[in-house]
């Protein structure tokens, strides 16, 4: 009896897509037969889980990429908003999470808002590897791939708690987004931008006072 | 007083070889003072050789210039006193010349008493002169001093003085009625002192009875005379009054023709002068003889006692002189009378005409010490005036001065800090265009990374996706796909050559200052409507020129727009930038009216534009031509 399996796969460069496909095509087990549908932006995305409901045949897994264009009505801004928004339609998906980004903050909050079933990084990402994810996604998830267990693991070690504004601020800092437009991103004022800040600094005992200094220390502890 | 005398010398001796000069003048007044208690008192006729006339000049002429170098008045007023009591019975000129001086110096003084003595002596002078009013006035004057003091032996004594002086003046105006008011006041004055003052009172007694006896009041002047003659020690004391008083009295029982005792009063009056030597008496005397024997018709007698009388007169008693011509005019007859008549006539002439020269000499003696001193005070007063005008002009230039520098000063400082603040914009201004320049290199920086990202690293991955699995398959199908994703990775290839080719051209570098000039003559051109043609040199590398060159090219172009704006009317502006051996030659070139460059008096734009070249070190040519317009050549080394 071959297991049905149910994908979609949402990312928008089709090079990719095409190189999950063949990955999976080539490694899947005997038994299993791989419908896969492609998403290439999120309103395509949110199309298609709509339409696996009406036709009462629920994705198994979701492949989502988090670097994705906005959706047309801008409620959906990445692969993280659409995550979610697939958690509450199809609860029983499993969603592998597979982004270019190795930056702890967005790690973290990945983690925290969908609990994805996979946590793949690109970059260190091998056939091999996607493949054993799949698998073990499909019967024992979940499955992080090793960049991102070992920043799970650093901040777990660390003494150092900071809080969600923070860790944005050390974020936005990493992205080269300047001090006083900080504010805007954060919906605070730019004195408080500013203690967050000094505290930060404080925090990862920055004694020069330089923002570069601060955005190493917390790169070597593991909060960008 | 001998000894006095010679402790004064002595002190004046010392104090000159000291050369102290507050001590010599102190040492001159006092031997002044007993040079004059010498002269009154005649048993020290010996000791008057120790210190003579000539020497009492002498020290009082020193006295004066001391006294007028140390500003000491009293003193110098002292030293005019003694000059002009010198002086009283030897030049009436100096005489009065120094009482004069004295006496304002008094009077300045406020030293009333002193003044009146002063006073004293003028009166006696001027009605020894027969200035009988001039007299009068400055007898009033002193009497009205002395009033004012309190009545001391010395104040009353001098006032009997002055109305003595007022009784003789006014017997010889012949005002009988106050010349013996005056004399009475005298007597009761005289009567007042303290001490014995017989001889003052007899003499005024004397005066008082020739005043009767002028007033023809010949009873009242016998008593009086008798009242004196009647003290019987008179002639032992004073032989030549009591001569004079025996005469008067004899003469006027002659006059009022009591021919009783005569003429052995008169002759007893001429003997007792004749053993005293009493030239001037017995003169008088022997006038009375002759007018006697005249009257009683013994001719020969009363020629020879009027011959008498004029040959003592004769020459030195010029008032009795006077006196004896007309007795001898009366005594001779025919020619000789007329010819004593003619004598008396000229000596009288002569006489007046000395009077009133004198007369003239003291109102010109007295105006000249006035003018003098108005002058003195004239002088003194345009001195300061003087003085008070060339402070007054130095202070006020001094202050023009300080203003002017101070204004200069602000004026430069203004500029000074005029021309900072415009650096300071510039310098904003670049440091902005810098912050855009890095802002837009971030920019880039991001859209590059996005495109390395999106466009690039995406597809690699999923080549390297697909070729990892791949990799295992032999099969013709899996060999031609992987044909495939090796030509993908070509094209990769070729766009990150392209990202890397887009990375290499350096877009923004050096372009900030070009930026701020191309922003500037934009603007500026825009506003003054004219059409502009910039030029830059790509050799010029803008960074590695100073900021301070930079802000300086900046308004140089600033100030070349605003001047074509203003004075040239062009519609063209043409401005470049060109490197040549190092040094940047900047050209601003407009079709505008022109200007005779020789001629145009550098205004406050062409000053700045210089001042700018000079600080830089740069070099400024205008060329200009009428209606053709102007250009301007700075060159800049780097």
């Amino acid at each position: 009896m071959p297991e049905k399996i149910r994908i979609l796969m949402i990312d928008d460069h089709p090079m990719i897509i095409e190189g999950y496909q063949n990955t999976l095509q080539f490694t899947k087990k005997s038994n299993q037969e791989l419908h896969i549908d492609i998403a290439n932006n999120c309103d395509e995305a949110i199309k298609h889980m709509r339409k696996s409901l009406e036709k009462e045949l629920p994705y198994d897994v979701l492949f989502v990429d988090i670097s994705l264009p906005a959706s047309k009505d801008g409620l959906m801004q990445s692969g993280e908003d659409l995550a979610e928004y697939a958690r509450t339609i199809l609860p029983k998906a499993k969603i592998i999470i597979l982004t270019m980004f190795n930056e702890s903050f967005r790690i973290h909050n990945i983690i925290k808002t969908i609990d994805p079933e996979g946590f793949l990084i690109k970059s260190d990402l091998t056939s091999n590897e996607l493949a054993s994810a799949f698998q073990a996604v499909l019967h024992n998830p979940p499955f992080y791939s090793g960049t991102v267990n070992s920043h799970i693991r650093k901040s777990i070690i660390n003494d150092i708690v900071i809080d969600e504004k923070n860790r944005k601020i050390l974020h936005l800092l990493s992205q080269g987004v300047k001090t006083k437009n900080l504010a805007a991103h954060l919906d605070i004022s730019l004195s408080a931008v500013e203690k967050r800040k000094k505290q930060l600094k404080d925090l990862f005992s920055v004694e020069d006072g330089q923002d570069e200094t601060l955005l190493e220390e917390a790169r070597k502890k593991g909060f960008v | 007083m001998p000894s006095k005398l010679k402790n004064a010398l002595r002190a004046k001796k010392l104090s000159e070889q000291y050369d102290l000069d507050l001590l010599k003048l102190k040492s001159y007044l006092k031997l002044s003072s007993i040079y004059f208690d010498l002269n009154r008192n005649y048993n020290y006729n010996h000791l008057k050789a120790k210190y003579n006339n000539l020497l009492f000049l002498k020290d009082n002429h020193k006295a004066l210039k001391l006294s007028a170098k140390f500003n000491d008045s009293v003193s110098l007023a002292e030293t005019n006193k003694n000059l002009g009591y010198y002086f009283y019975d030897k030049s009436i000129d100096s005489a009065y010349h120094y009482n004069y001086k004295a006496e304002k110096l008094f009077r300045a003084l406020n030293d009333h008493f002193n003044t009146a003595v002063v006073l004293l002596d003028i009166a006696l002078l001027q009605q020894d002169d027969k200035d009988y009013t001039g007299s009068e006035i400055t007898s009033i004057k002193g009497i009205s001093l002395l009033d004012q003091l309190d009545e001391t032996n010395e104040v009353i004594r001098y006032k009997s003085y002055f109305y003595n002086n007022l009784g003789i003046l006014f017997k010889q105006l012949s005002q009988f009625d106050e010349s013996i008011k005056y004399n009475l006041k005298a007597i009761d004055l005289k009567k007042r002192l303290k001490g014995n003052n017989d001889y003052l009172i007899d003499d005024q007694i004397n005066n008082l009875a020739n005043v009767y006896k002028n007033s023809k009041n010949y009873n009242l002047a016998i008593k009086y005379y008798n009242d004196i003659l009647e003290n019987k020690n008179l002639i032992k004391e004073r032989p030549g009054f009591y001569a004079t008083v025996l005469d008067n009295y004899g003469h006027t029982l002659f006059l009022s023709e009591n021919h009783k005792n005569l003429p052995d009063l008169f002759l007893r009056a001429l003997k007792i002068c004749d053993s005293l030597g009493d030239s001037y008496s017995s003169i008088v005397i022997n006038q009375h003889l002759a007018e006697y024997y005249n009257y009683n018709n013994k001719e020969d007698s009363a020629k020879y006692y009027a011959y008498r009388a004029k040959d003592i007169a004769y020459p030195n008693y010029t008032d009795a002189l006077l006196e004896s011509y007309a007795v001898l005019a009366e005594v001779e007859e025919d020619s000789i009378a007329v010819k004593y008549y003619n004598e008396y006539i000229k000596l009288n002439d002569s006489l007046l005409k000395h009077e009133r020269s004198i007369r003239n000499k003291f109102t010109r003696i007295q105006y000249e010490t006035d003018k003098i001193e108005e002058e003195n005070v004239k002088i003194a007063r345009e001195r300061m005036w003087l003085l008070i005008t060339s402070i007054v002009l130095i202070i006020s230039s001094f202050l023009i001065y300080l203003v002017i520098t101070q204004r200069n000063k602000n004026k430069e400082l203004k500029f000074i800090q005029k021309q900072q603040e415009a650096n300071e914009e510039i310098y904003n201004l670049m440091l902005n265009q810098n912050e855009s320049i890095e802002e837009a290199r971030t920019i880039e920086k991001k859209r590059i990374s996005q495109e390395l990202h999106d466009g690039v690293l995406g597809r690699l991955f999923g080549t390297r996706l697909s070729l990892d699995s791949l990799n295992m398959g032999t099969t013709p199908d899996a060999i031609n796909t992987r044909s495939q994703y090796i030509n993908e990775l070509k094209t990769i290839e070729n766009d990150i050559r392209k990202v890397s080719h887009e990375l290499n051209t350096d877009f923004v570098a050096g372009s900030g200052f070009v930026d701020i000039i191309n922003n500037l003559v934009e603007t500026q051109t825009n506003a003054y409507n004219l059409k502009y043609k910039i030029h830059h040199d790509g050799a010029i590398n803008w960074d590695e020129i100073s900021n301070k060159n930079k802000i300086h090219i900046y308004r140089i172009i600033q100030e070349s727009l605003h001047n074509i704006y203003k004075h040239a009317h062009a519609k063209k502006v043409k401005i470049s930038f060109k490197l040549k051996n190092d040094v940047i030659c900047l050209l601003v070139e407009d079709d505008g009216s022109g200007f005779d460059v020789s001629k145009t008096k550098s205004g406050i734009g062409l000053k700045n534009i210089n001042s700018r070249i000079k600080d830089i070190n740069g070099a400024l040519n205008i060329v200009s031509e009428k209606q053709k317009g102007t250009t301007i050549r700075i060159n800049i080394p780097t």
